[in-house]
């Protein structure tokens, strides 16, 4: 039985479930989630393909809604609110970062960031924020780069820096290196983990990639929508330091 | 791993004393990496009794006396050998560390040498998966390659900012024996 929405976890589903219904059937992608994040955690969901992460971010999001059970994002019930007030509050409490970030190709890396969210907050003070923080993700030499002039890498950048506009305490990440290399994956990493001490952020990040998991404090794993194992990742692992002799 | 050669190695700078030599490769290599100052001071004396290097000593003012030991032709020949390689994979980043120092105009081509090096270890661990029988010395062979695949694809994208690796400045310590983490 689900409890009612508390404040000290940034995220918390009770029993969550979703089912996709088409011609053959009813299909579960996710079944009895129970899930708390802290304020200032980072969790990593992952597991395979299928295994449900995108739609356990998608309803954390708002962006989707469980059939059963109940999903609640800093302290609001996400079910009691219509579609509208559910759109502000996303506005306002949440930032998204997909695999493909999904510029628009005829604004520049500035316009991008801002463009989500002018219908809420004038555009003057929307580009500053947003030169502040494509400065933050080291892109300040890049404002008036259409993405067509921006590497993979720096587009992702400009898609991070639109989710932290308006400062939202919760950042939901899917995916988010899905399409870059290693060496620059290591880089939006180290970059996320500081924008997020900086900015005390909370961070859900799904992710088929246990590399990218290890980014995380926790580490939820799941496989056939339902959790199957949940470990946090401690700090005294062995680093294996080495003896010149 | 072989601390004479090392030490060699970072000798080919010129001659230096042990407590420098312990500073630099503390201060290189950070925290993953570490040398007793005894082991040091042990190695060099055994490298002036085997003939890879020679030592004066240097009065000081306020402070003891100290060993400055320089390489001799030997002992030059063992450093380059040791630099050029190749090597354990595991020496690669020492390797690298020293190479930087010593011979700064070369940091390219030394990371081009070593990740030839562990490319032809992928190449040659692939044959000897696809030669394994069944049980878990695949499983162990599957270990070497993802390791052998992540020194390759570090070490290419080293070779591509060796000139800005090249000039980057020493490493230095913090306090007292503390080696300084990047910001």
């Amino acid at each position: 039985m689900p409890g009612p929405p508390d404040r000290d976890h940034a995220v918390r589903l009770d029993g969550a479930a979703r089912a996709y219904t088409s011609g053959a059937g009813t299909v579960w992608a996710l079944r009895g989630i129970d899930l708390a994040v802290a304020a200032g955690e980072a969790v990593a969901v992952t597991g395979p393909s299928g295994s449900g992460k995108s739609t356990l971010l998608n309803l954390v999001a708002g962006l989707d809604r469980p059939t059963e059970g109940r999903v609640a994002v800093l302290g609001q019930d996400l079910g009691a609110l219509r579609e509208r007030e559910l759109t502000a509050f996303r506005a306002r409490s949440v930032g998204v970062v997909f695999q493909d970030p999904h510029l628009l190709p005829g604004l520049t890396a500035l316009e991008n960031v801002v463009v989500a969210r002018l219908p809420w907050r004038p555009r003057r003070e929307l580009e500053r924020e947003a030169r502040e923080l494509l400065a933050a993700v080291g892109l300040d030499g890049r404002l008036d780069h259409p993405p067509a002039r921006l590497s993979g890498g720096e587009r992702q950048r400009v898609g991070l820096a639109r989710a932290l506009l308006g400062r939202p305490p919760l950042l939901l990440a899917d995916e988010p290196t899905g399409n870059l290399d290693a060496a620059t994956t290591e880089a939006l990493l180290g970059l996320l983990d500081r924008v997020r001490a900086d900015l005390g952020l909370t961070l859900l990040v799904g992710t088929h990639d246990p590399a990218v998991a290890a980014t995380a404090d926790r580490v939820v794993r799941l496989a056939g929508g339902r959790v199957e194992s949940e470990a946090g990742l401690g700090v005294d692992a062995p680093l294996g330091v080495r003896t010149l002799e | 791993m072989g601390l004479r050669e090392v030490l060699a190695g970072l000798l080919l700078e010129g001659p230096a004393h042990g407590y420098r030599l312990h500073a630099t490769l503390e201060a290189e290599l950070g925290p993953l990496w570490q040398t007793r100052a005894s082991q040091v001071y042990l190695t060099l004396g055994r490298m002036e009794r085997d003939g890879l290097a020679s030592s004066r000593r240097v009065r000081q003012a306020t402070r003891p006396d100290r060993q400055l030991l320089e390489l001799t032709e030997r002992g030059r020949a063992l450093a380059e050998r040791w630099l050029s390689g190749p090597g354990a994979p595991d020496e690669a980043v020492v390797r690298l560390a020293v190479g930087r120092l010593v011979a700064p105009g070369r940091f390219r081509a030394l990371a081009t040498g070593i990740l030839d090096e562990r490319s032809a270890a992928l190449r040659a661990l692939r044959a000897l998966r696809a030669a394994a029988g069944p049980g878990f010395p695949r499983e162990a062979i599957d270990a070497e390659i993802l390791r052998a695949q992540a020194d390759v694809r570090w070490l290419a994208a080293l070779r591509d900012r060796a000139a800005e690796v090249a000039v980057a400045p020493r490493g230095h310590r913090k306090g007292d024996g503390q080696v300084a983490r990047p910001a």
